[in-house]
């Protein structure tokens, strides 16, 4: 443990709105469709797309068109 | 009141309140009655609280806080059942309208109206409980206190205003029938035709699945948006034609929508703006009761009507929500083996009160039962003009009896063996509806209803279906038909719909499994398994949280000391991120936060 009361420092970022895949592969799928990519502000790993927050809907159902059936945790 | 009060009420407070003219009961029927009865008079409140039973020059007789006491004092369930045991027969029935449609307020116009279908005297009765505190005359613009009840009507009468009803009367109350007999009773009858009373239910479930996948958008005013209105009356299931009324049912869609949220299938958002699904839960907690809910409903709907026509702006002032229960009333005073014919009860509804099928309360052709005035107080003249003589609408009563209420399953019809006419009765349910019989036998079910085909359709046996059921199928199998055969679909969507809902697709087949026929075909077991496991692909966080750590290695250490929960574990984004689905899963005993970005 790094603190002195021995709790681990960390910062915390609420309401991040993200895309999980199960494979990186599918993470390039998804970055390659323009319709898609213009709502990705960046990529924090492999599997892990940084989204817009205010355009739920329409990423949802972008992927929806894909052909995917995501889950969706609101 | 025996029936009415087993199910929750479960009707949004904005559609009870456009719905049933509510408008003062934002804040709870007990305060809006309250607040009601602090624009009375002070002596008036003081004859109430004398009326009620306090003894004449009791120092509990303080004027400045009767509102209070009044309310306070029929609170008290000993008090209000005193208090019916004197009333009038009449009064009591006007007080059943209330309990039976889960009602705490009504137009005054309306109570009147149907009070006067009913044979009973409207004025007299309607101050009758007025004098006892049990009714409480509201007036939304009114600035003038209310000291003499008979004048105070007739300016409610005019504009709409409200009576309202002590909410504790709901529960004490017993439902009263009309004191009459209805002429021409039957009792030999043939060809008796009853609905299983599922069509509403199963048409609802369909609106609870297109609304949870694509919820209707509205404006402030509570009015759809145009594309959301033709994407319900579009639709080939919920506009179809209800298959086993008697009488076609007016705008099938708008019928099921006003339904739904009366019953609270659907709801509004926080905002307002959008009309939701409820939760699945929904099915689980109310499938027993969903008939009467339907019925309840239904009986004092004023956004739906019988009859076609727009109600645009009128919706306050119309009249057939009361033609609706006082129908039904008067087939209650039927016994079991008696049956009577529409026309007949037309006939005696004419006799009592000319113009009981009048579109709204506010219409001219009614003007003599309007109250007039003769000198000093007003009374209610009862002879009819020759307006109000005009041709009967001969349908309404029809469409009411064999459309709708045939179709929820409240009343049957059969064929006179004399006459050879149409005569209806009350079933079991429509009894039990308006609490004057037991609840109903459950219907006699088979497991084995469903035909599982390798094209992904599901023809479902209506005797089958359970409405526990209809709700179990609807959250993984899109309704295509409604009718005598029953048809679903299996999509990917549908399926979808069934995970978002708290399915698997064990749990899905499991069910199609046990309802099937035959054993169903491999390729829908593996399309629903493949399906389902497809959307573990992509997962979409809405708003998750991310902990960002200063190295690897105490991310490790967090990760390994993460509390066991019935939460989802964290999730390894990189290096030094994890991902949680909930910010309240954090240990913050083990972690320390050092910032927060939002």
């Amino acid at each position: 443990m790094t603190s002195s009361r021995g709790r681990i420092p960390v910062k915390l970022h609420k309401n991040v709105t993200l895309i999980r895949t199960s494979e990186p592969l599918l993470a390039e799928e998804l970055l390659a469709r323009k319709t898609l990519a213009r709502y990705v502000l960046g990529r924090l790993s492999e599997t892990v797309l940084l989204i817009q927050p205010d355009d739920s809907d329409v990423v949802i159902e972008e992927l929806r068109r894909m052909g995917h059936t995501p889950r969706v945790v609101r | 009141m025996a029936a009415a009060s087993q199910s929750p009420s479960s009707d949004p407070p904005a559609e009870r309140r456009l719905d049933s003219g509510q408008a003062p009961t934002e804040a709870g029927p007990r305060l809006a009655y309250r607040a009601a009865l602090a624009r009375y008079r002070r002596t008036k409140l003081a004859d109430i609280r004398l009326a009620q039973g306090m003894q004449p020059g009791s120092a509990q007789v303080r004027p400045a806080a009767n509102p209070d006491e009044i309310t306070e004092y029929l609170d008290r369930p000993a008090a209000l059942r005193a208090l019916i045991a004197r009333l009038s027969t009449g009064s009591r029935l006007a007080l059943s309208l209330f309990a039976l449609t889960e009602s705490t307020s009504m137009r005054t116009a309306g109570l009147y109206h149907a009070l006067g279908m009913l044979g009973v005297p409207p004025t007299e009765t309607i101050v009758e409980l007025l004098d006892l505190g049990l009714l409480v005359i509201s007036f939304e613009s009114e600035l003038r206190s209310v000291d003499y009840f008979p004048a105070a009507i007739d300016r409610s009468f005019e504009t709409l205003d409200l009576v309202l009803v002590h909410p504790g009367v709901a529960s004490v109350i017993r439902t009263t029938t009309p004191a009459a007999r209805l002429p021409g009773v039957v009792s030999a009858v043939s060809q008796v035709r009853e609905a299983d009373g599922l069509e509403p239910i199963l048409r609802l479930s369909a609106l609870w699945q297109r609304i949870g996948i694509e919820p209707l958008r509205q404006t402030q005013q509570g009015v759809l948006y145009k594309r959301d209105r033709e994407r319900l009356e579009e639709d080939p299931v919920l506009a179809a034609p209800f298959s086993d009324a008697l009488e076609p049912v007016n705008d099938p869609a708008a019928l099921l929508l006003a339904l739904a949220r009366r019953i609270g299938l659907i709801e509004p958002d926080p905002a307002g703006d959008r009309l939701l699904a409820a939760p699945t839960q929904f099915w689980d907690d109310n499938a027993v009761h969903l008939p009467q809910m339907i019925a309840t409903g239904w009986m004092s709907m004023q956004r739906w009507q019988e009859s076609p026509g727009e109600l645009l702006d009128r919706v306050n002032s119309a009249g057939v929500r009361y033609l609706r229960i006082a129908a039904l009333l008067w087939l209650a005073t039927l016994d079991d083996s008696e049956w009577v014919a529409i026309d007949d009860l037309a006939e005696h509804l004419t006799n009592l009160w000319p113009a009981w099928d009048r579109p709204f309360l506010t219409d001219d052709s009614v003007e003599s039962q309007v109250p007039k005035r003769k000198g000093g107080p007003r009374e209610r003249s009862r002879a009819p003009s020759v307006a109000a003589r005009r041709p009967r609408e001969p349908n309404l009563l029809c469409l009411i009896l064999r459309g709708t209420a045939h179709s929820l399953g409240l009343v049957r019809e059969a064929e006179d063996r004399g006459s050879h006419r149409r005569v209806v009765q009350l079933t079991p349910l429509g009894r039990y509806v308006l609490a004057l019989g037991p609840s109903p036998p459950p219907r006699p079910s088979f497991d084995h209803f469903l035909f599982v085909q390798p094209n992904f359709e599901l023809i479902a046996y209506r005797q089958g279906l359970t409405n526990h059921l209809v709700g179990r199928l609807s959250r993984f199998a899109w309704w295509a038909q409604i009718g005598a055969a029953l048809q679903l679909n299996l999509t990917r969507e549908s399926i979808l719909h069934g995970l978002e809902n708290g399915e698997t697709a064990a749990s899905m087949l499991d069910t199609l499994r046990k309802h099937s026929q035959r054993p169903v075909p491999h390729n829908v077991q593996d399309a629903v398994t493949n399906w389902a496991s497809r959307r573990e692909d992509v997962t979409y966080y809405a708003a998750a949280s991310l902990i960002e750590f200063n190295s690897q290695r105490e991310r490790d250490v967090a990760l390994a000391s993460w509390p066991a929960s019935d939460r989802p574990d964290p999730i390894v984004v990189s290096d030094r991120f994890l991902l949680v689905e909930d910010e309240h899963s954090v240990p913050f005993d083990r972690l320390r936060q050092t910032s927060s970005r939002d």
